[in-house]
């Protein structure tokens, strides 16, 4: 196991699971490998590990915001990583929504995208946008 | 004496903020390096973009520094984070202290990164980095390094105690900052209020630094540029920067041993001057409960004329009776009869109704807005102080905008901020002559 505070890299592997500071500054319980579903205990204080990562039995408490493979891919998917949230539920339906207006209703990139969504750093739409 | 136009005219045409793009930008061609992590350094940096300087941020390469990852409720907004994380996000939080600026990734671990700084810093006039203190030193890029590859350079680091003294080995933060400095000492709640310290949620002290540093660099180009021809080394303490406004609190203690005191919304020189509770909501028709919340309105009548207006409008002339002269208003033990006296006559009105029958009686007082309230005023759109801004890599977005006004070389704000390493090609091919395929080995390798 490399200890690396909120970087829960996986001894089975070698995933790293980013645990983002803000739900993991103070955080304790169990929280899942998005590489191979490994379930580890962890205990934070003030974004210091306490104890852990120890591999455990159970249910996940919190999933990582964000995971790499060994070779830097990306892992993503429900079950994996914590879904990609917006600020907060919708107060009238209670359900998390993607934005892709701004509150005048123009477009705005504010959903998770794809590699194949990318020209160069820009998403594909907002390029069109400004295409002249 | 000629005839010119009258001043509200004049300043309206000289200052309009939608002709700023067609004229010179102050600082263009100064090329300013930016190392910097959440809102100290980068705000310093900012500022000078703002005036037209060409700002690279260095972030490490993938995900950035860490304030785009520490964001209101911690949801990224903002995607892509990266070209090699689309899936990602920048969070809001990153917004403000981050516009107009080219964005690069250097992992300044990496020997190869080392040269890459030296090789920047030869071609730049300022870096900017608030690390901890030394550690860029540690890296072989502190100003020691710098300045054997350019003697010009101005090397501006912020931390929080300093570089020297042996309290300076920690990590500081803009909370931290004010707690240490003596600002949460008379900040807050009055004792028999609460008593509590009271942080301020916008990072005051972070902001506030960078803009002192900014003020530093600009007067350590002149010298170098109009007297020395030399660089210089800058270091700002955030928590002396917060010791550095504590106005009275420190001469007070000084000549009396007196320490000064928490008072809350109201004011220990001048009664009345202070917040109130209106006890309606102004949105009394609303399903969303950020609207349905009571609503507070600023009330400024300290002099004996102005008091006693108030409490006519109040229907409390036996106020301006028992507390008619302001030595007698401004004492503790009678700030808060006549406080109470005002939110009770306020408990049954909006902010906006108070300030209604304010204004008719000539009495100064606002409401406290919220960011709805400011973003919808006519006023504020009209300068520019806030802006819709066709973002070209986010679309559009609500951005606040300089807030000062320059005539002839106007600050402007042209993007808001930009994926980490989205400029890789642009400064790594036009600054360092890297090819393409050295970037993408640089890239394959996580150098960059």
């Amino acid at each position: 196991m490399v200890n690396q505070g909120l970087v829960l890299t996986c001894a089975k592997c070698s995933t790293k699971n980013f645990l983002d500071p803000y739900p993991f500054w103070n955080f304790a319980g169990n929280t899942k490998c998005a590489g191979c579903d490994t379930l580890y205990a962890v205990k934070f204080a003030k974004g210091q590990l306490l104890s852990g990562p120890t591999a455990t039995t159970g249910k996940a408490d919190l999933l990582p915001g964000f995971a790499e493979d060994k070779n830097g891919a990306a892992i993503t998917g429900e079950g994996k990583i914590r879904p990609a949230p917006q600020a907060r539920p919708d107060p009238f339906s209670g359900k998390q929504k993607q934005i892709t207006q701004s509150v005048r209703g123009k477009p705005v990139s504010g959903r998770p995208l794809k590699k194949e969504e990318l020209v160069g750093s820009r998403a594909k739409f907002i390029v069109d946008l400004h295409r002249i | 004496m000629a005839a010119v136009p009258d001043f509200e005219t004049y300043c309206r045409e000289l200052f309009d903020h939608k002709t700023a793009f067609g004229k010179p930008e102050v600082l263009k061609g100064y090329r300013v390096l930016s190392c910097t992590q959440y809102i100290l350094g980068p705000s310093c940096a900012s500022y000078l973009a703002e005036l037209g300087a060409e700002v690279i941020k260095i972030e490490a390469p993938r995900r950035g520094e860490p304030m785009r990852h520490t964001t209101p409720f911690n949801e990224p907004l903002l995607y892509p984070l990266s070209r090699w994380v689309p899936e990602a996000g920048t969070g809001l939080g990153f917004f403000g202290a981050n516009p107009n600026e080219e964005f690069i990734s250097l992992d300044f671990h990496r020997p190869e990164a080392r040269q890459a700084m030296l090789e920047l810093a030869a071609k730049s006039d300022v870096m900017v980095q608030n690390y901890r203190p030394g550690t860029f030193d540690r890296w072989g890029i502190g100003y020691q390094h710098f300045q054997k590859v350019n003697p010009r350079i101005v090397y501006q680091w912020l931390g929080g105690f300093g570089g020297w003294g042996p309290g300076r080995v920690r990590a500081s933060y803009d909370i931290l900052g004010q707690a240490m400095g003596g600002a949460f000492g008379i900040t807050g709640e009055a004792a028999d209020r609460g008593g509590t310290p009271a942080k301020h949620t916008i990072w005051l002290a972070d902001y506030w630094g960078g803009m002192m540093a900014a003020v530093t660099i600009l007067a350590a180009l002149y010298w170098r540029d109009t007297v020395s021809g030399e660089g210089t080394f800058i270091e700002y303490s955030q928590v002396h920067g917060v010791t550095r406004q504590l106005e009275s609190a420190l001469p007070l203690y000084g000549r009396y041993g007196i320490r000064r005191e928490r008072w809350g919304n109201w004011d220990t020189e001048l009664c009345v001057h202070g917040i109130i509770q209106c006890g309606k909501s102004s949105y009394p028709g609303s399903k969303n409960p950020q609207e349905t919340e009571v609503g507070y309105i600023l009330v400024t009548a300290h002099t004996d004329e102005d008091f006693k207006k108030l409490c006519d409008v109040m229907g409390r002339k036996d106020l301006a009776t028992t507390y008619a002269k302001h030595d007698d208003r401004v004492k503790a033990e009678n700030q808060g009869p006549i406080y109470d006296a005002l939110e009770a006559w306020a408990k049954d009105k909006t902010k906006e109704d108070v300030a209604t029958l304010l204004d008719k009686a000539g009495i100064n007082n606002q409401p406290v807005w919220n960011a709805k309230e400011v973003s919808e005023h006519p006023h504020w759109k009209l300068r520019g102080a806030v802006q819709w801004i066709d973002d070209p890599i986010y679309g559009d977005l609500h951005h606040q905008g300089p807030a000062f006004k320059m005539s002839d070389t106007p600050p402007r704000i042209k993007w808001a901020l930009k994926p980490v390493g989205a400029d890789n090609e642009k400064v790594y091919s036009r600054l360092l002559g890297w090819s393409k395929e050295k970037i993408a080995k640089m890239e394959e390798a996580e150098v960059i």
